[in-house]
């Protein structure tokens, strides 16, 4: 009995690594995690700067340089992965931001803020199908049926990158249903 | 996680009801190994195909077409209406001879905006309100349609806030947003005796200048201009204006890249106003500002020089400029000060009846949450030829 529980454990822990094999080799060195830029695969975008991306995600650029117009995805508020983007990219707390963009509509400069989507799936799903799309997720978090782009040159596997957020814990895996 | 989860518990259950395997012998042991191995990988395999599946959505490649959910037209229903309220609550006193203390509900504004399309919304706004003689009104004091087809050309055609300067743009009807209880003077609502045409019906035009880093803005505005033969007539032009010639408002604003919450700005207004008995004038209204908001700071400078040239007589300037500082403490606590000035002329036949008005502004805005802030603040006013008056307001502002 004891034998085969032992051996059963094994097999537990090796199904669960199994499954959630992506993260650990995505993430960086110091237990941070490369946060991907994300646009849709059309989008002939390749690289943003800081400033050229909080302007997407501010409002203050609308369209994509091919006339598409921008639509910001992003977490719900309280999500780890969007307060990391407001402070670095944004240069915002969660208030500053739900005030800008409420401010944005009341001016008339923006009709509505971003779309927010629980999960990572839901991001993936929502840049696939929407050309103008842009959002962020881990790099772990990323398939091939989405762009990554660059951010002041450099890819989220380069060194120096900046938009990097904490790891999560090796066999855990993201409340994101991704 | 759920479905990994699931086959481990499938399998430690597994084990845990076949007590009668774990007495058995090795062979039965190796057949009931191969058994789980076997249905883990079956398991697997199921995960993985139901993974895929919902990633890889079946639709058409991506640059197809643009979908409902990028117009903004959620379910194929046709335009959403989002409402936004804005409202204050206020208990003003001031030590002004035959005045009280009195509470005071203040504005109701209903904020509305809708996606017609890609290109096309619509932002409209209702405030009620009453007035000194406790009736309340209710005034459409935006309705404006913007066709929007590029980040550098936005058509607005409607009632607009009239782009001069930069607070009536920023802050207007929603009290919430402003740090202070009030507008300054220079702003305060044409029904309220402000000086300026803080409302337009007409034509707005804005977008960016491609200018790289600089981040330049244009605004162009044409509209009905302000009433101003009866001092009794609405002062916005809403359905009929009294006169051929049109208002007209331009405006240039700078938004480096590199000075994030930055803008400085410069913009022009001229009316022809037409006072009865008193023939024709040409106003010219000038304004520039520079304000920065950022780190928790709030940083506003505007200075006006107000310029009236009737037919007969010279032209007669009136300076004005207001300066206002805040800063946020723990994201909830913003103490702040303003000081603001306006002095015209006596012989200026527009605003000599206003005079002289200046004097600091000292306050603390408290958010009590995240749209819910308490404010109170003291005023003090001087004007020309009487006492000064000394004011205190508390304020409930909010927005739901």
């Amino acid at each position: 009995m004891r034998r085969i529980a032992g051996f059963g454990s094994t097999i537990v822990l090796a199904t669960i690594l199994g499954l959630s094999g992506q993260a650990p080799a995505a993430a960086q060195a110091g237990g941070q995690e490369a946060l991907a830029i994300v646009v849709n695969r059309a989008n002939p975008i390749n690289d943003l700067s800081i400033s050229d991306l909080r302007k997407a995600f501010l409002g203050g650029q609308q369209r994509w340089a091919n006339g598409r117009k921008i639509t910001v995805v992003m977490r719900p508020a309280g999500d780890g992965d969007r307060a990391v983007v407001l402070r670095l990219v944004c240069r915002m707390t969660e208030a500053e931001f739900q005030k800008y963009v409420l401010q944005a509509a009341f001016t008339g400069e923006a009709t509505g803020g971003p779309r927010v989507l629980d999960t990572a799936l839901g991001v993936r799903r929502f840049v696939f199908n929407v050309p103008g799309a842009i959002g962020y997720m881990r790099l772990s978090e990323v398939d091939d049926t989405i762009k990554v782009i660059h951010v002041d040159g450099l890819g989220p596997t380069d060194p120096g990158y900046r938009l990097t957020v904490a790891a999560r814990p090796p066999g855990t895996v993201s409340a994101s249903g991704s | 996680m759920p479905v990994t989860a699931r086959i481990a518990l499938a399998i430690a259950l597994a084990i845990v009801l076949r007590p009668a395997a774990a007495q058995a012998q090795a062979a039965d042991d190796r057949q009931l190994i191969q058994d789980l191995l076997a249905r883990v990988q079956t398991l697997e395999a199921e995960v993985k195909a139901l993974k895929d599946a919902q990633v890889r959505p079946a639709e058409a490649p991506p640059a197809a077409s643009t979908t409902p959910t990028e117009m903004g037209l959620g379910g194929g229903a046709g335009p959403t209406l989002e409402i936004h309220g804005f409202a204050d609550l206020d208990y003003l006193h001031t030590d002004q001879a035959l005045t009280h203390g009195s509470f005071t509900l203040g504005q109701l504004d209903l904020f509305m905006n809708s996606t017609l399309s890609d290109n096309t919304s619509v932002v409209g706004e209702l405030v009620t309100e009453a007035d000194d003689e406790n009736v309340f009104h209710v005034d459409l004091e935006r309705l404006m349609l913007q066709f929007k087809p590029s980040d550098f050309l936005n058509i607005g055609v409607g009632r607009y806030h009239t782009a001069i300067g930069y607070y009536n743009t920023a802050y207007h009807h929603g009290t919430w947003f402003q740090t202070a209880t009030g507008r300054p003077f220079l702003f305060q609502f044409e029904d309220d005796d402000g000086p300026l045409p803080v409302h337009g019906v007409g034509v707005t035009v804005n977008g960016r200048i491609p200018s790289g880093r600089l981040g330049l803005r244009y605004v162009a505005e044409v509209s009905n201009g302000r009433a101003s033969r009866s001092p009794l007539a609405e002062p916005v032009q809403n359905v009929v204006d009294e006169n051929n010639g049109k208002a007209f408002n331009v405006a240039l604003l700078a938004q480096p890249d590199a000075l994030s919450g930055f803008q400085a700005g410069l913009s022009m207004y001229r009316d022809r106003l037409e006072p009865g008995g008193l023939g024709r004038i040409q106003q010219t209204l000038l304004a520039a500002h520079v304000v920065y908001h950022g780190h928790g700071l709030e940083l506003l400078n505007e200075g006006f020089a107000l310029r009236n040239a009737p037919a007969l007589g010279g032209p007669v300037t009136t300076p004005a400029f207001y300066s206002q500082v805040g800063k946020q403490f723990a994201q909830k606590a913003t103490p702040y000060f303003r000081y603001q000035y306006f002095n015209a002329p006596q012989r200026d036949l527009i605003f000599g009846g206003i005079g002289l008005r200046k004097g600091p502004s000292l306050g603390l805005r408290y958010d009590l949450e995240p749209f819910a802030a308490l404010k109170v603040q003291y005023d003090r006013t001087l004007q020309r030829d009487t006492v000064p008056i000394n004011g205190f307001a508390t304020q409930l502002a909010f927005t739901f």
